[in-house]
This record gives structure tokens, C-alpha cells and sequence, in this order.
């Protein structure tokens, strides 16, 4: 819980000219890098309680999730350890859960119709897992994470793009080792964080219609199936800013983050070949007590549009509570779509759930998938 | 005290925002048509909304919706597969029991076909609506110009709309010949004596029209000429011979 909730120690000071004209020319110096093009604007990872909680993390984040949602979180927190651990994801669909449930209790039907009603059933059941492991040391100053980020999206359709049935296979998968370096050195009210990472990336998608058996076929061959799983590799860097307000009893945070500075280029035989760069804005203000507090967050990313997606994906908000420390809830909307999480912070061992939707079409309803995140973490 | 209090304030106000996310219900907050944005939703196109249409299995929606996209843009050749399908699936067409069928001899495509295809006893009176949809179906195939139609095409919707089409026509001609033979609740082949000359000729046309393909398409080059070796003087005589020994 520390990381969702800050030190709250620091003395009060007025805002300087300095402080502001700081800030605009971290602005300016970021805005200058040239956009390029690639796939979603989200970070490569990102912790489930954050995300069941709206997913607007720029201006709080959860333990590692903090190197990669914004660096510039990482200074901002009581004593020099921040956190050492490993955090464990399950991701499940709830539709995998349903279909799972009603294969167990519908029994086995041999005939044409029943074969044709599990056709059906099939192809109204999207299949979606993953699994997301981090494991991570920060304190005030530095921070490093090896991580990965694994999604499998199987779905199909009885009525493709084409008019035929149709198969669609999505991944995303994300690995790499991140190296971060925050500092509070320009002003007590400010924080600047940078983030390296080197990715080993893939996001295959691949639609096939049932009755292309050329295409069928073509996967059946080691290099079919070998564009599907390779992997590429690139460098990338994130920075971000921190504005922070702090109240008695109140504060508010202001974020700034830059995901992949000039274009994260990947190399390989995968089709992900840049992750874009795109600029964010993060708002936050939090009520609180010694121990308690309630956090409400918004975040507008990707501001220029990089990626070219609707409002309803870049707009993220939300609301946590943290009782005690050790017990968190939230509640939020994630790509638009209502999410729900909770916590449980036992010291050294945290669980997390969360409920949330993730939208793979280009609009609201087109080809939502709800999900189901169970997390452990052990750390401290 | 005080410290409880302070609590409890945080509690309430995550109440309050805990009702009005759920006042929301499960809808996504800037869908136009069902969500609570006030300011900028983010409103599907036609396109979408047809493709949202045929996953929910609204047929009636996603012909209506794609043929005001055809008809907006008649060069697009891309949509008529899709609203070629779109038609079949409203007339009653399964297009995963073809996947899972068994095409083979001359007399299976009346049976196999048959197995799937709506009837009058499953239509009931609304049958002949299921004929008119099934050759709006074909229809809108044919509409499409030969180059766009290649089987041998590398372009997807090309080897779909000349799959599609062999499968549509070889169905429409099967339902058109159990039009004669069904009643609304049985087999019943003493309705093959009103077949006209017309109707046997638009039988033989479409199943013509499918004949060469493979799978259908082969099983219908074998019922045709297994139709010709039928006794009788006219194609109403054959066709009602062949029709029964189908069976």
C-alpha cells in the first residue's frame, strides 16, 4: 500500500516562477520529438489493481507498476526503499469462464445439432488469458524491473469480414528488463523520472476464414507458425514529470509522461516493428488522514493522437480508497467501460482482484472482453 | 474520534462515487447510443454497427444497414459478400451446418441440403420470404463484375463472393424444390404436380449456376445430370422424379 499512498511528510512551500518555468521547458523539450507510427497507446505494463481501478496511473501507481506508468511517481514516497518484490498476474476471460462452466455441466452431444449448437457456442465465446510477472527493486532514486505481459485473444466469428466464418488470433506479448532513474532535484513540488527498457515485443493478429485452406495450410509450416511467434527487440525510453500540491489533509498531482521518446524501433520478423511515442497528461487529487485516503484520478493519453484512437481509449479515470493501509478498493473506467478492483495488503504479501473491460474494436461495444485479474505479490 | 470520522468521510464520499459508477450500470461511458457522455461520445459507423448486427445474429439490421451502404457506394465491392451472407442468414441459411456438411452424389444435395436449409414445415408461411431472401442473396453476388469474383484471386472477398455464390445458388434451387414438396407440416409430393414450366427452369438455372464449383458445386454437376437421366417429358417430370428417388 505504500506506493498507492505516498508520505505524506513534506513541508508545505509556494509555487516559484522558476519551479513553473521548469516544468514548460521539460514540456517543450518532450513535445519536440517527432511522432511515429505503431499499435495502442498503454504502457507495456501496468499493475492489475491499477487497472481494475480505472487505469489512469500517471499521477499513482502501484509498486513496479510506477517505473513504467510514470518514473516520476518513484521519488514521492516515505524512506529511501520503495519496494523489492515479485508480482504475479493470472488474466482470465470471463467469457473463458463461462464457456469452461457450461463444457463441464452440458455433457456430450453426439449429434449434428448438438455439434452444430457447440459450433455455435465456440464462436460466441471469445477465449482470453494471460498471465503478467513482475519482479522489480526501487527506492527514491532508482528503480529496475524484469517483466513480462502475455495476452492470447482467440475468437471467431459465423460471419467474418468476407461473409464466411471466420478465426481471429490476437497477442500481445511483452517482456524486457526496465532501469529507472527519478530525481526531485529542480524542486521540492516537482519530480522528474526516466525510464530504459529493452522490449522483447510481438503482437501478432491474424484473421483467417475457415474455408481458406491455402492460409490453413500455410500455418501448419514451421515458418507459418514461426511469423507467429517471434518475437522483436528494441530500446526504449519513457520520461516523466510530477507536479505535487501537497495539503494537510488534501493534495493534488499533476503529471506529464512521454511513452517510447522518439519512436521505440523494434527489430525482427514480427510485424510490431515502433511503439509510437506519445505524450500524456495525468490529474490527481487525494483526501487523506495519517492512514487513510481516498484518490481520484484522470489521465488524457496520448494527446496528439499518435496512435489514432478514439477518446474512449485515451480517456482513463477513476477512484481508489485505502483503508489502513492495508486494504484498498476501486473503481474506475477503463476504455470506457466500467472496472472494478480490491486489495488486500498483508505486509509482505499483497492479493489483488480486479474485474475490468478491455475493447479491441475501434469503438465502444464492437468486440469488448471482460476480464478477470487475480494477483500475488510478495515483496516489501 | 476525530481520526474515525475522517474515515468515515472518505468512506462516504467513495460511496457516493461507488453509486454513481454503478448508477452507469454496465454500459461503456462514451458509446452514443447507450452511454452517459455528455460532451464527445464516439458514434460507430454504419459499417460497425452492421458488423455488431450479424454478430448478434440481427439480420434483418445488418441487410438493412449494409444495403444502405451498397447502395451509398456501389463500386465498394468489398460489402457484397458480406451483405450477400447477410441475406442468407435472414432467409434461414446455415452457414455452419455447410461447414460441417457432407456433400457427395448425385442425390445428396437435395438430402444433405435439405437437412439445413429451412423448410416450409420450419418457416411455416413465411417461407416464400425465405425464398426472396435467399435470391436477393444471389443477387447481390452476381451483381459483383467477373474480375472481382475469381476463385483464384488472391483477394479474400473475391474466393469468398464465388464460394458464397455456389453455395447460395445450389440453395436456392433446393428451396425452391421443397417448395413443392413440403407442406407447412409434412413431406408431401403430391404439391409437385403444380410446379410450372418456369419454376422447373429457374430450378434447373440455379442449380446450373452452381454446378462445377467443388463440394456443393460438384454434388450439383451430378444432381443435374441425374435429373436429365430421369424419365419424363419435361423438366417438371424429371425434376419431380429426381426429387423423389432423392429422397
Amino acid at each position: 500500500m505504500r506506493s498507492l499512498y505516498t508520505s505524506l511528510s513534506r513541508p508545505r512551500k509556494n509555487w516559484l516562477p522558476w519551479e513553473f518555468l521548469s516544468f514548460f521547458v521539460f514540456l517543450t523539450l518532450v513535445m519536440d520529438q517527432t511522432s511515429f507510427a505503431a499499435k495502442g497507446s498503454a504502457p507495456v505494463y501496468e499493475d492489475p489493481f491499477d487497472i481494475g481501478s480505472g487505469g489512469a496511473s500517471l499521477t499513482r501507481a502501484s509498486q513496479a507498476g510506477m517505473m513504467f506508468s510514470n518514473p516520476a511517481l518513484i521519488p514521492y514516497g516515505p524512506g529511501f526503499h520503495r519496494w523489492a518484490g515479485n508480482e504475479s498476474t493470472l488474466i482470465v476471460g470471463k467469457d473463458s469462464v463461462e464457456f469452461a462452466k457450461s463444457m463441464k455441466s452440458g455433457g456430450a452431444d453426439s449429434s449434428a445439432a448438438g455439434t452444430t449448437k457447440m459450433i455455435e457456442t465456440v464462436l460466441k465465446t471469445p477465449i482470453h488469458a494471460g498471465a503478467l510477472n513482475n519482479f522489480a527493486y526501487i527506492n527514491r532514486v532508482f528503480g529496475f524491473s524484469t517483466f513480462s505481459r502475455s495476452e492470447v485473444d482467440l475468437s471467431a466469428k459465423k460471419f467474418g469480414d468476407t461473409g464466411l466464418p471466420a478465426v481471429r488470433f490476437r497477442a500481445e506479448s511483452y517482456s524486457g528488463v526496465g532501469v529507472s532513474l527519478a530525481s526531485m532535484a529542480l524542486t521540492r513540488f516537482a519530480s522528474v523520472g526516466v525510464t530504459g527498457k529493452y522490449l522483447y515485443a510481438s503482437e501478432p493478429d491474424l484473421a483467417i476464414d475457415l474455408t481458406d485452406t491455402e492460409k490453413i495450410k500455410s500455418l501448419q509450416s514451421p515458418t507459418g507458425i514461426k511469423s507467429l511467434v517471434s518475437m522483436n527487440t528494441g530500446i526504449g525510453y519513457d520520461a516523466g514529470m510530477l507536479l505535487f500540491f501537497q495539503g494537510s489533509s488534501n493534495d493534488l498531482r499533476l503529471a506529464f509522461k512521454a511513452d517510447d521518446l522518439g519512436g521505440t524501433k523494434l527489430k525482427g520478423k514480427a510485424d510490431l516493428k515502433l511503439l509510437k511515442q506519445v505524450y500524456s497528461l495525468g490529474l490527481g487529487y487525494t483526501i487523506h488522514t495519517g492512514t487513510d485516503a481516498i484518490v481520484f484520478t484522470l489521465d488524457y493519453r496520448d494527446i496528439k493522437k499518435a496512435y489514432q484512437e478514439e477518446l474512449f481509449k485515451r480517456v482513463r479515470m477513476g477512484t481508489k480508497i485505502l483503508i489502513r493501509r492495508h486494504l484498498g478498493l476501486g473503481l474506475g473506467y477503463y476504455d470506457g467501460w466500467p472496472s472494478y478492483a480490491v486489495e488486500l495488503d498483508a505486509f509482505i504479501i499483497r492479493l489483488t482482484a480486479a474485474i475490468y473491460t478491455r475493447e479491441f474494436g475501434a469503438k465502444p461495444g464492437i468486440d469488448p472482453r471482460t476480464v478477470y485479474a487475480l494477483g500475488f505479490t510478495m515483496g516489501m | 474520534m476525530k481520526k474515525i470520522h475522517k474515515i468515515n468521510f472518505a468512506l462516504v464520499v467513495f460511496v457516493i462515487f461507488s453509486v454513481a459508477f454503478y448508477g452507469c450500470g454496465t454500459v461503456n461511458l462514451f458509446d452514443c447510443d447507450t452511454g452517459r457522455a455528455k460532451s464527445k461520445c464516439t458514434k460507430r459507423t454504419k459499417d460497425e454497427d452492421a458488423r455488431i448486427a450479424l454478430d448478434n445474429g440481427d439480420m434483418t439490421t445488418a441487410v438493412k444497414l449494409l444495403q444502405e451502404l451498397v447502395d451509398a457506394n456501389p463500386t465498394e465491392y468489398k460489402r457484397y459478400p458480406l451483405l450477400s451472407a447477410a441475406y442468407a442468414g435472414k432467409s434461414g441459411f446455415d452457414i455452419l451446418s455447410v461447414v460441417t456438411a457432407n456433400f457427395g452424389g448425385a442425390n445428396s444435395l437435395v438430402q444433405t441440403m435439405t437437412s439445413f436449409l429451412p423448410t416450409p414445415i420450419t418457416k411455416g408461411d413465411l417461407y416464400e420470404q425465405s425464398l426472396v431472401d435467399m435470391d436477393s442473396s444471389v443477387d447481390t453476388l452476381n451483381i459483383i463484375p467477373a474480375e472481382y469474383r475469381e476463385s483464384t484471386s488472391a483477394d479474400k472477398y473475391a474466393t469468398s463472393a464465388v464460394l458464397q455464390l455456389t453455395l447460395y445458388q445450389a440453395a436456392y434451387g433446393i428451396m425452391l424444390l421443397n417448395k413443392f414438396t413440403y407442406s407447412t407440416t409434412e413431406y408431401d409430393a403430391s404439391k409437385l404436380s403444380s410446379m410450372t414450366a418456369e419454376d422447373a427452369a429457374k430450378i434447373l438455372e440455379a442449380l446450373a449456376g452452381a454446378a462445377g464449383a467443388a463440394g456443393a458445386g460438384a454434388s450439383a454437376t451430378a444432381a443435374i445430370a441425374a435429373i436429365q437421366a430421369q424419365p419424363g417429358a419435361t423438366d417438371q417430370e424429371k425434376l419431380a422424379a429426381w426429387s423423389q428417388a432423392a429422397r
